[in-house]
């Protein structure tokens, strides 16, 4: 499947209507210059060939080199970027999930009710709110008017530790510098309650949906008549059966958590992937801009992978 | 005697559903909900010129003023009244919504039956193809898309119509396959009866229910993905009037305090996908109702 | 007073399609060490009443009515909490189809362990000791403790959900359906493990069931119950020499029997009733040969025949 992506990525952004050159050099460049940098980026030679050598690079790792600034290679300044969206989606994951299994397990509980309607217009409401204007109205709210958090960049320039893993909040633990880690904290709060909220609302309903088809189940009413206590029989029994489906839910939301983590750094200032994909289209970086696609590609497939790897190993019913 | 296959009208089918089984309320009302606040939102943008107090790509007063009873929504950062602005974004979104929307129905649709009727390679090639794109995070392919083409309405509305060509081939696909398991019985019945127009109707009748949830809920997808692209800089270019980009141009006076140029356009976007979304999601409870839940 | 009494019961169901009035007016008693078989068709209401001794009855049912005295407290006054100390402390069940009743995701020593610890203050591993102890009563090794429910066959499944329900040795035991989904074979060893239990553990019994034939090798008393009322209560050895109720002759001549192979395989004609509009009279009286014209007006009351013997039928008076 990734071999068809990448496919497409080549496509989109060398066979599509809009000529990459012209778009980097603009319309009125001399057309020495429009045919030299075609000959230097390898466009002005037959598809095929360019195809063979675009995923032969990649297969080596190969990102080819930036055309602006220092001209590194696209693939370093990629891994520079990495670790600031891995942080931030991470943590979006975690509010997500807690805040949409929760509410979901609590509707489905409470089928019919007030809640579970609440619970469930939240769901809908949320999803449907614009990520950037959500982020935007946190910033306001808790960053200008309450002036409780921050609202850019990830941690307080002084206090940037050295990198080991590039998270900031596990480098500052590893380096002892507590400061350090409650900036990266503070920093992180806004952009992944507001990552994390709105994704959360289709974790709601699909909670609801699993929950409610797992507590119409024997087990859960025979665990009832061994007089266990009801927090057991919704989480330890309920809650962990329907969990398995929505696992499987989160590797194909981690495409919709990446989408959103482009937004969010943008509205945060957040130097990540997402950041760096839109400044290189602003300069008309190709390499780096194709480098930014291929690269989001492979994450998404990666994920799908492993999270198919959890699957089996969670469900007993595969492993033995 | 040739068995008669029982195709279903599909105002008989609607009628059914709605009256038949009993809609639960809750499912009616969320429809409803979605229905009026579309009237209102699609008026809104009908008749902008007339209600729109002020040119919005022009200058109407001081800049960054707060909300008055002379601006109702304040003025931005050149003047220009927020109302007027938020008023006409209405139209950049509606187009480039309706237009992708409408795209990706039609090539994903084709496909979809295509795929599903000849099955076997062909039917693999295209789901592998498609099932790639779906899984990919549809606005960087947007991004990505709308990065090389330029700005503009078309352009935009391409770049997002690829991103759910997907959902429709996928949704069609599948109806495609479940009714060919059903024929397959009902055909040993109808004795060769006309077997592509029975396959037609069939498929109409069962397809279109579907297909106006999934463009509901694809067009307010698609007003987000709008708005995103604008607010990445990558959507129409100014000074047309454009939700998004206003959210863009809006953040640099943030911690200024100007709250008035960010929240309601955004909530005008929030008005709309709700509408979109809100009729989607009823109608899909009242045409597919859930199993019944005891 | 005996073990439990229960008297009047009327448990309905405010279902969308109307009042399902699942069991009406049912009382019977169940001594120590004794067992009592509830048997009838499905839709008799005799799950429901199973339920209902636990409190377990699903919504949208309801107990409207009526008394369940166990150990002379009435189970209906307890609250919730209340409630769940006596589930699986005192009164355990054993579920129909052992496959859905069992969490899938957790070791059947996990599910022992987790009750016994819940109502007992025992360490893990006393908890553990028990549990092993348990199995090998069951007739399972205790190696297969760390074993998941889809790794045994439906037969020990039945047996670890028994052992479940008589883990911390409960005053009675409700079975429902405890062989139906388990092949004749598997029924024969798990009626013996259960008859052997029932000895060693000295735990009474109610055995809800359709099936005849484990009902006379169990039971001590037979409730015969159609559409959610009590057709006849017998002891059982009464009930199978001389039923009394037409609902019970044709009941158990409806059991297939090999022997005797000049009867024909009688069957009871009819549909089981509406039970939101209950025939008016005598419920049975619509598939009843021996119906007399008052049957359809009149509901017969449950009359005592003898001191172990009643029955609601006209034929037998009222």
């Amino acid at each position: 499947m990734i071999i068809i992506l990448l496919s497409i990525i080549f496509i989109v952004l060398r066979v599509m209507p809009g000529d990459p050159v012209l778009a980097m050099l603009g319309d009125k460049a001399p057309m020495q210059q429009v045919e030299a940098m075609r000959h230097q980026l390898g466009l002005d030679r037959p598809l095929y060939i360019q195809f063979l050598d675009y995923v032969s690079n990649l297969a080596r790792g190969d990102f080819g080199n930036s055309l602006i600034w220092g001209k590194r290679p696209v693939i370093v300044e990629i891994f520079e970027h990495f670790p600031a969206t891995l942080e931030l989606t991470i943590t979006s994951m975690i509010v997500m999930l807690l805040v949409g299994v929760l509410t979901g397990a609590q509707a489905a509980y409470r089928r019919n009710s007030l809640a579970d309607y609440s619970l469930r217009t939240y769901g809908i409401v949320i999803y449907a709110l614009p990520i950037f204007w959500f982020g935007m109205i946190l910033q306001l709210i808790f960053g200008v008017y309450l002036k409780w958090l921050p609202i850019a960049g990830r941690i307080d320039p002084f206090l940037s530790p050295r990198g080991v893993t590039g998270l900031y909040t596990i480098d500052s633990l590893i380096a002892g510098n507590l400061l350090g880690f409650v900036s990266a904290v503070q920093h992180l709060i806004l952009p992944s309650l507001t990552l994390g909220l709105v994704l959360s609302g289709i974790f709601t309903r699909l909670t609801r949906v699993h929950m409610l088809d797992v507590l119409r189940q024997d087990f859960v009413t025979a665990a009832r008549a061994r007089g266990l206590k009801e927090n057991t029989v919704l989480y330890k029994h309920a809650l962990k059966n329907a969990f398995i489906p929505i696992l499987t839910m989160i590797g194909l939301q981690f495409a919709l958590l990446l989408a959103g983590a482009v937004l969010t750094e943008s509205t945060f200032s957040w130097p990540g992937m997402g950041s760096y994909l839109v400044e290189r289209i602003s300069y008309r970086d190709f390499p780096a801009i194709q480098g930014a696609v291929v690269f989001f590609a492979i994450l998404v497939a990666a994920v799908s992978v492993t999270v198919d790897m959890i699957y089996a190993y969670l469900d007993p019913r595969i492993r033995y | 005697m040739a068995g008669k296959i029982q195709v279903r009208s599909l105002s008989g089918f609607l009628a059914r559903r709605l009256i038949g089984k009993g809609a639960r309320g809750i499912e009616v009302y969320l429809a409803i909900t979605g229905a009026v606040l579309l009237v209102v939102v699609i008026s809104m943008t009908l008749l902008s010129p007339y209600i729109a107090p002020y040119n919005p790509i022009i200058e109407a007063g001081p800049a960054l003023q707060p909300p008055s009873s002379q601006f109702p929504m304040g003025t931005d950062h050149l003047g220009r009244d927020v109302y007027s602005r938020v008023i006409y974004g209405s139209i950049v979104a509606l187009e480039v919504s309706l237009i992708s929307s409408l795209l990706s129905s039609l090539v994903g649709t084709p496909f979809g039956l295509l795929s599903g009727f000849l099955g076997g390679k062909t039917d693999r090639l295209f789901s592998i193809i498609m099932d790639s794109i779906y899984a990919f995070p549809g606005l960087i392919l947007a991004i990505a898309i709308a990065a090389m083409m330029g700005p503009g309405v078309i352009n935009m509305s391409i770049a997002i119509a690829v991103v759910y060509i997907p959902t429709y081939f996928r949704m069609i696909r599948g109806q495609v396959l479940s009714i060919k398991e059903e024929l397959y019985v009902d055909a040993a019945r109808a004795l060769g009866a006309r077997n592509s127009t029975i396959l037609f109707r069939y498929i109409f009748a069962n397809v279109i229910p579907s297909l106006v949830v999934v463009l509901s809920l694809n067009i307010a997808d698609a007003i987000l993905t709008e708005a995103g692209l604008s607010y990445l800089g990558l959507g129409i270019p100014p000074p047309t009037p454009d939700w998004g980009f206003d959210l863009s141009k809006g953040k640099s006076f943030l911690p200024g305090g100007y709250w008035w140029m960010i929240t309601f356009p955004g909530l005008m976007i929030v008005i709309v996908v709700l509408g979109f979304s809100l009729l989607g999601e009823g109608l899909n409870q009242i045409l597919n109702p859930r199993l019944r839940e005891r | 007073m005996e073990l439990l009494e229960v008297k009047d019961l009327k448990v309905y169901y405010y279902s969308d399609a109307g009042l399902v009035k699942a069991v009406d007016d049912v009382g019977f008693t169940l001594g120590k060490k004794q067992t009592l078989g509830i048997v009838g068709e499905s839709g008799s209401g005799k799950s429901t009443l199973g339920f209902s001794i636990m409190r377990l009855v699903p919504a949208p049912g309801r107990i409207v009515g009526g008394s369940i005295f166990f150990d002379q407290e009435n189970l209906l006054l307890k609250s919730e909490d209340e409630m769940r100390k006596i589930r699986g402390r005192r009164i355990g069940m054993v579920f129909q189809d052992p496959m859905t009743s069992l969490n899938p995701l957790m070791r059947i020593g996990d599910h022992l362990v987790e009750t016994i610890m819940r109502h007992q203050t025992a360490t893990k591993e006393q908890a553990m000791k028990r549990a092993e102890a348990l199995l090998e009563r069951l007739g399972i090794s205790k190696t297969r403790i760390d074993d998941y429910p889809h790794q045994f066959s439906g037969g020990m499944r039945q047996r670890i959900m028994i052992g479940l329900a008589l883990a911390l040795n409960p005053d009675i035991v409700i079975a429902d359906e405890p062989t139906t989904s388990l092949d004749v074979i598997v029924e024969a060893q798990i009626v013996e493990l259960m008859r052997q239990l029932k000895r060693d553990f000295e735990s009474s019994m109610v055995l809800i069931t359709h099936n005849m034939g484990i009902v006379a090798e169990l039971a001590d008393t037979v409730v015969v119950m159609y559409a959610g009322k009590m057709m006849e209560i017998s002891d059982s050895v009464s009930l199978y020499e001389n039923p009394l109720h037409p609902y019970t002759k044709a009941l158990l001549r409806s059991i297939p029997n090999i022997r005797l192979t000049s009867q024909e395989l009688t069957f009871i004609p009819g549909l089981p009733p509406d039970l939101i509009n209950p025939p008016k009279g005598c419920r049975f009286q619509p598939r009843c040969k021996y119906a007399m014209p008052r049957c359809a007006e009149e509901e017969p009351p449950l009359i005592k025949l003898e001191t172990t013997r009643r029955v609601a039928c006209f034929l037998h008076g009222g």
